[in-house]
C-alpha cells in the first residue's frame, strides 16, 4: 500500500511541476530576442575597454574591434525595433493530455516491467528474519555468521550440516558434520550423514573416505541401515556385485515390511541383477509410498554391467564421472524412443539430480509425465518424486 | 519497496523527458513563451527523478539487496563500502543510468543558468537535450533495466571484477561520462541553432564554456584511466592505443578543436557553420564511443552478433541522432549568415589550421579504431591495429600542430604578420634548441626523434612562459606594475598559457617513457640485488597477506641509491575471494627523474620469483601535463566575460558605441 501511495505522490509532484508554467497567471518575462544579443555586445565592449586599459591589446586593434562590435550593436537595435510579440493562450488540450497521459504511461510501463509484489530484501534484514520467513539460504547464512563468532558451538554445526545438504552444498555439509562430530563426539547418525554428504558431493560414488566412515559406523552400531546400504553400494561400485546383493538382501530381511527404505533397496537389488525377496506384508502391485532413503536424494545410477564396473575401477574420478554421464545420456536416449518404463524414468531423473543437472531432471520429469500420462500409478509416483526432489 | 520506487521514478523520468522534448519544441515553433517556459522545470524535474532512481539503486547496493539482479551480479556482501557504491556504475546497466543522470544534470544546468539565453534558443536546447534523454531512457528501460528483480533472491552476490576495485577506477567513469555527456550540450546548442536558423551572440558564449567543462572532464577522465592502466594492469605502459582508450580520445580531439573554433565565433562572429559541425561531430563521437564500449562489439564482432539487442538499439540511437543532426546541418547550414572575414595569415587562420590538424588526427584514430571492426565483420579476418599505425598517422599530424601552437596566440585577429610573431619567440626557440642538444648529448644512442620531442616540449613551455612575461612586461616595467598586470590578466589568457605549457610538459613525459624506458625481466631469490638505472633494488622476500576480500603474497623490495637505502616498496599477487581471480599490485616508487616500477611475477623453483623491473623516466610529467591542461581549463572557465547578465525587460536600451 505504501508503495502505491509513494507512486501517487511522485506522480502528483511530477504533474504539478510540469503544469505550473501553463497556468494562465504564470508570468514569463517576454524579452525581445535582440536584447539578449545586445547584452553580450555591451559586455564585449566593456571587455575591450578593460583589455585596452591594461595594455593587453594595442590601441589600433582595440579600435578595429570596437568598430566591429558597434556595427553588430546597430544591427541588433534595428532588429529590436522590428520584433513583434503576440501572446497566445495555451491550448487547453495540452494540460488535459498531460494529466491523462503522464500517469497512464508511467503506470502502464511500470506494470509491464515492475514487481510491485516483491519487497526489498536487504541482506542483513533478510538474515535477521530468516526463521520467520522460512528462508533456507538466509538461515544458513545466519548460522554461518554465528559460527564465525563462535566456531566451537557444536549445536551450530549440527544445525548447519543438514541445511547445507538440503541446499546442495555437499562438501560444506560433510565439513560441517566433521566439525560437529569433532566437538560433540561420535554419533552414528551424524557420521552416516557425513558419509552420505561425501557420496553426494562425489556424484554418487562412494569414495574410500566415505566408505571408511560407514565401516566405522557399522563397527559401533551394526544395525544402522543407512550405513549398511552405502557399504553395499560401495561393494557394487567396486564390482563385488554378489556381496552387494547379499548386503541389501540381509537388510531387507531385517526390515519391517513398511520400512521407508524398502523400495530403494529393492530397486538396487533388481538393478544389480539380483532377485528381490518377497516382502511379507506387501500385496503385489501395491506401490511403496515411503519416500526414498536419503531425503529424496538417493543416488541411483543407471544399471552397470560387471564389465563397465571393471572399466570404471581403472579410471580416474573424472573419467568415471564422464562414464556415468555417458550412460545417463544413453538411458535418456533410450527413454526418448520408448518411454513406457516408469522405473527407468525415475532412475534417469535421480541420476540427473545426482549429477547436479536440475534443469535436465525437471525436463526428464515432464517428458515422463507426458509419456506415462495414461498410467495413474506412474503419474502418482512421478508426482511424489517431483515433490521429494523439489522440482 | 526501494528498488520499485527507483523503477517507477525512472519511468516517470522517461515520461518527463518526452514532455521536455515535445512541448518546448512545439512552443518555440509557435512562438509561445508560456509553452517554452515549460522547459526549465521539466529539465530539473527529469534530473530529480533520475537522481532519485540512482539513489534507490545505490541504496540497494549498500544494503546488499540481492533481489535486484544488478546488485546480485555485481556486488558481494564482503566488499568494502566504497566499492559497493562504485559497483553501481561498474557495470553496464548502472553505468547507463549514471550516463542519463549526467545528461539530465547538464540539461538542468542549462535550465538553471540559462537566464541570459534568448527564450526560444533556451527552449530548443533543453528540448534537444530531452530528446537524447528519451532515447537513452528507453534504451535502459527496454534492454538494460537495472531494477530487474530476482525471486527467490540469492543469498550472496557474484562480486565485482577485482581488477575494477580501485579508487582511480571508481571515479574514472563518472568523470569520463561528464565529459562525454557534457558534449551533448554543445550538440544541443548546435541543433537548436540549426532549427532557429540563427547563431546568436550568446550562442558562442555558451557553447565555449560548456565545451570547456566537458573537455576538462574528458581530460581528467582519460588521465585517470591511463594512470589506472599504468599502475594497475602492470604492463608498464600508460597508453596502448586500445579501442576503449581511443573511444574517449576521439571526442577529446574534436572537443579540443571545438573549444578553439568557438573562440573565433565569439570574438569574430566567423566560422559559425564549421563550429556547428564540430559540435555535432564531438557529441557524435561520444555516442560512437558509448556504442563501442557498451555494445560489446570491441570484444568481438561475433559476441555482438550473438546478443545484438543492446548493440542494435544503441546503433539505432546513433543513426537517428548523428544522421538526423547531419541532415539538419545539410539543410539548414546554408541559411546561417556568415560573419567576419579574415586573411589566411591571422589568429583565425591559425585556429583553422589547429582545427584541420586536430580533425585529421581524429580521423586517423577513427580509421585505426574502426577499420579492424569493419574488416572483421565483412571478411571475418581479425587484425589488430597497434602503435606502429598510430605513430605513422597520428604522429605526423600532431607534431606540426605542436610546433605551431606557440605562434597562434601571438598573431592578431583578421590579419597578422607571421614572421614578426616568430621573431618574438626567439628566446623560446633558443631554449628548445639547448634542451634538444642536451638530450641528444645525454642519450646519443637513443631514437633520433627523442631529442626532437624534448625540444618540442621545451619550446611549448618556454613559449608559454615568454608569452606571460611579454603580456605583463616583466622585463621592462617595475615589479609591482608587472604584478598588477599579472593579476589583471583575463582568466582566458591564463588558461591558454597554462594549458599550452601543460601540453609541453606532457610531451616531454611521453618522450621520456617512450624513448628512454628501461625494462628488466629476471628471476630473483630473496636477498638478491638488481641494478635498475642508477639505483639498486634488493628483493627482501615475500610474505602472505590477507585483505578485506582477498589474500595475497607480498614481495618486498628495498631501493638504495649510491649505497644508501632510500625506500622500501612492495608488489603483491592477490587472489580475490568470491571469484578466485588473481590480480597484480604493482610497486611504484616515484623519483624526480622517473618511476621505479616493480611487478612481482610467478613463482620459480627455490623460493625464487620472476620479477619485472621498469624504469620510466619522467613519467610524472605526463600526469602533471594533463593536470596543467585541466587547470588551464579551470582558469578559462572562470573568465569574467562568461558572466553576462540576463537582459531586463526594458525598452530601447541606450548604446553609445565609441567610435
Amino acid at each position: 500500500m505504501l508503495l502505491w501511495i509513494s507512486f501517487a505522490v511522485l506522480t502528483a509532484l511530477v504533474l504539478m511541476a510540469l503544469l505550473s508554467p501553463l497556468r494562465p497567471r504564470a508570468t514569463s518575462g517576454d524579452v525581445e530576442r535582440a536584447s539578449f544579443d545586445l547584452a553580450v555586445y555591451r559586455d564585449q565592449l566593456a571587455e575591450l575597454e578593460r583589455d585596452q586599459k591594461a595594455g593587453l591589446i594595442p590601441d589600433s586593434e582595440a579600435d578595429a574591434a570596437r568598430n566591429e562590435v558597434s556595427r553588430r550593436i546597430l544591427a541588433a537595435q534595428a532588429e529590436l525595433a522590428s520584433e513583434q510579440k503576440a501572446a497566445r493562450p495555451v491550448p487547453a488540450w495540452l494540460s488535459i493530455a498531460t494529466v491523462v497521459a503522464v500517469p497512464l504511461i508511467a503506470l502502464g510501463g511500470y506494470l509491464q516491467i515492475g514487481r510491485p509484489d516483491l519487497p526489498a530484501q536487504p541482506l542483513q534484514a533478510r538474515i535477521d528474519g530468516a526463521v520467520a520467513s522460512q528462508d533456507m539460504a538466509a538461515m544458513v547464512r545466519q548460522v554461518e555468521q554465528h559460527l564465525e563468532q563462535q566456531p566451537n558451538d557444536a549445536r551450530g554445526w549440527t544445525v548447519l550440516a543438514p541445511a547445507y545438504k538440503r541446499i546442495g552444498r555437499y562438501y560444506d555439509a560433510a565439513n560441517a558434520y566433521r566439525k560437529a562430530l569433532a566437538l560433540s563426539g561420535p554419533d552414528a547418525d551424524m557420521m552416516t550423514d557425513m558419509g552420505e554428504s561425501l557420496v553426494l558431493a562425489n556424484n554418487g560414488l562412494v569414495s574410500n573416505e566415505a566408505q571408511k566412515v560407514f565401516e566405522a559406523v557399522r563397527l559401533t552400531s551394526p544395525k544402522h541401515m543407512k550405513a549398511r546400504f552405502y557399504i553395499a553400494l560401495a561393494r557394487r561400485q567396486e564390482g563385488r556385485t554378489a556381496d552387494a546383493i547379499a548386503g541389501w538382501t540381509a537388510m531387507l530381511a531385517e526390515s519391517p515390511p513398511d520400512a521407508p527404505w524398502r523400495a530403494a533397496v529393492e530397486q538396487q537389488i533388481s538393478s544389480a541383477g539380483g532377485k528381490v525377496p518377497e516382502a511379507p506384508a506387501l500385496t503385489a502391485g501395491a506401490m511403496p509410498k515411503a519416500p526414498p532413503l536419503a531425503g529424496g536424494q538417493m543416488p541411483k545410477g543407471p544399471a552397470l554391467t560387471e564389465e563397465q564396473i571393471q572399466q570404471g575401477q581403472e579410471m580416474s574420478t573424472t573419467d568415471r564421472t564422464a562414464m556415468i554421464r555417458s550412460m545417463v545420456e544413453g538411458l535418456d536416449e533410450r527413454l526418448t524412443e520408448d518411454g513406457a518404463d516408469i522405473d527407468a524414468w525415475l532412475r534417469l531423473i535421480r541420476a540427473r539430480m545426482v549429477l547436479g543437472e536440475k534443469d535436465k531432471a525437471a525436463d526428464a520429469l515432464s517428458r515422463a509425465s507426458e509419456a506415462l500420462k495414461d498410467n495413474q500409478q506412474a503419474v502418482a509416483r512421478l508426482e511424489e518424486t517431483r515433490k521429494a526432489l523439489g522440482l | 519497496m526501494i528498488p520499485e520506487i527507483g523503477q517507477f521514478a525512472l519511468i516517470l523520468a522517461f515520461v518527463t523527458a518526452i514532455y521536455q522534448f515535445s512541448v518546448p519544441m512545439y512552443g518555440a515553433w509557435r512562438g509561445d513563451s508560456r509553452l517554452m517556459a515549460v522547459a526549465p522545470p521539466a529539465a530539473m524535474l527529469q534530473f530529480g527523478l533520475i537522481a532519485l532512481s540512482f539513489a534507490c539503486l545505490t541504496m540497494s547496493y549498500i544494503a546488499s539487496d540481492f533481489s535486484v539482479q544488478n546488485v546480485f551480479q555485481n556486488s558481494h556482501s564482503d566488499k568494502p563500502l566504497i566499492y559497493k557504491i562504485s559497483g553501481v556504475w561498474g557495470n553496464h546497466e548502472g553505468s547507463m543510468l549514471l550516463w542519463v543522470m549526467v545528461l539530465a544534470l547538464f540539461g538542468s544546468a542549462v535550465a538553471a543558468f540559462g537566464g541570459n539565453l534568448p527564450p526560444s534558443l533556451k527552449a530548443r536546447v533543453i528540448a534537444v537535450q530531452g530528446s537524447i534523454s528519451v532515447a537513452f531512457l528507453s534504451f535502459i528501460l527496454l534492454t538494460s533495466n537495472p531494477f530487474n528483480r530476482l525471486d527467490p533472491a540469492p543469498i550472496e552476490g557474484q562480486g565485482l571484477n577485482p581488477i575494477l576495485q580501485d579508487p582511480a577506477l571508481a571515479i574514472h567513469p563518472p568523470l569520463l561520462y561528464c565529459g562525454y555527456v557534457g558534449l551533448s550540450i554543445a550538440f544541443s546548442f548546435a541543433v537548436a541553432a540549426l532549427i532557429e536558423g540563427k547563431v546568436d551572440a550568446a550562442w558562442a558564449r555558451w557553447v565555449r564554456p560548456w565545451t570547456l567543462a566537458a573537455w576538462m572532464f574528458l581530460t581528467a577522465g582519460i588521465m585517470l584511466g591511463s594512470w589506472w592502466a599504468y599502475y594497475e594492469l602492470g604492463w608498464g605502459g600508460w597508453w596502448f592505443w586500445d579501442p576503449v582508450e581511443n573511444a574517449s580520445f576521439m571526442p577529446w580531439l574534436i572537443a579540443t578543436a571545438l573549444l578553439h573554433s568557438a573562440i573565433v565565433v565569439e570574438k569574430r562572429n566567423a566560422l559559425k557553420v564549421w563550429t556547428i559541425l564540430l559540435a555535432i561531430l564531438a557529441f557524435s563521437l561520444s555516442l560512437v564511443g558509448t556504442f563501442l564500449v557498451r555494445s560489446g562489439v570491441l570484444t568481438s564482432v561475433h559476441a555482438f552478433a550473438v546478443d545484438p539487442a543492446r548493440g542494435v538499439y544503441v546503433l539505432g540511437i546513433l543513426c537517428v541522432f548523428i544522421g538526423g543532426a547531419l541532415a539538419l546541418y545539410a539543410w539548414r547550414a546554408p541559411t546561417i549568415k556568415t560573419g567576419g572575414l579574415f586573411a589566411p595569415i591571422s589568429r583565425e587562420g591559425a585556429l583553422v589550421v589547429n582545427n584541420l590538424l586536430l580533425t585529421a588526427a581524429c580521423a586517423a584514430v577513427f580509421i585505426g579504431t574502426l577499420y579492424p571492426l569493419v574488416l572483421e565483420s565483412i571478411t571475418g579476418d581479425k587484425i589488430s591495429v597497434g602503435p606502429p599505425y598510430f605513430n605513422l598517422t597520428f604522429g605526423p599530424l600532431i607534431l606540426p600542430l605542436l610546433l605551431l601552437v606557440p605562434l597562434g596566440p601571438l598573431m592578431s585577429w583578421k590579419r597578422a604578420d607571421m614572421w614578426a610573431a616568430a621573431q618574438r619567440l626567439w628566446v623560446a626557440a633558443l631554449i628548445a634548441l639547448v634542451v634538444g642538444v642536451a638530450a641528444l648529448a645525454w642519450q646519443w644512442r637513443g631514437p633520433w626523434l627523442a631529442p626532437f620531442g624534448a625540444a618540442l616540449g621545451a619550446w611549448l613551455i618556454a613559449a608559454s612562459v615568454q608569452e606571460m612575461v611579454a603580456r605583463t612586461k616583466f622585463t621592462s616595467v617595475p615589479l609591482n606594475v608587472a604584478w598588477a598586470r599579472l593579476k589583471g590578466l583575463p582568466g582566458a589568457a591564463w588558461g591558454m598559457m597554462i594549458a599550452h605549457a601543460g601540453v609541453g610538459v606532457m610531451v616531454i613525459g611521453v618522450v621520456g617513457i617512450t624513448a628512454w624506458k628501461q625494462e628488466i625481466v629476471t628471476v630473483m631469490k630473496p636477498g638478491e640485488v638488481m641494478q635498475v638505472g642508477s639505483r639498486s633494488v634488493t628483493f627482501l622476500g615475500e610474505s602472505p597477506i590477507s585483505g578485506p576480500n582477498y589474500t595475497a603474497d607480498r614481495g618486498r623490495f628495498s631501493i638504495s641509491s649510491g649505497g644508501v637505502e632510500v625506500s622500501e616498496i612492495w608488489s603483491e599477487k592477490r587472489v580475490f575471494k568470491p571469484s578466485n581471480q588473481p590480480t597484480t599490485e604493482v610497486g611504484i616508487e616515484p623519483f624526480i627523474d622517473g618511476d621505479l616500477y616493480v611487478v612481482l611475477g610467478d613463482r620459480a623453483p627455490d623460493n625464487a620469483r620472476t620479477i619485472r623491473f621498469y624504469f620510466h623516466p619522467l613519467v610524472w610529467m605526463i600526469w602533471l601535463g594533463t593536470a596543467l591542461m585541466f587547470l588551464g581549463g579551470c582558469c578559462s572557465l572562470f573568465d569574467r566575460r562568461y558572466r553576462v547578465g540576463a537582459p531586463k525587460k526594458a525598452k530601447t536600451p541606450i548604446i553609445q558605441p565609441a567610435e
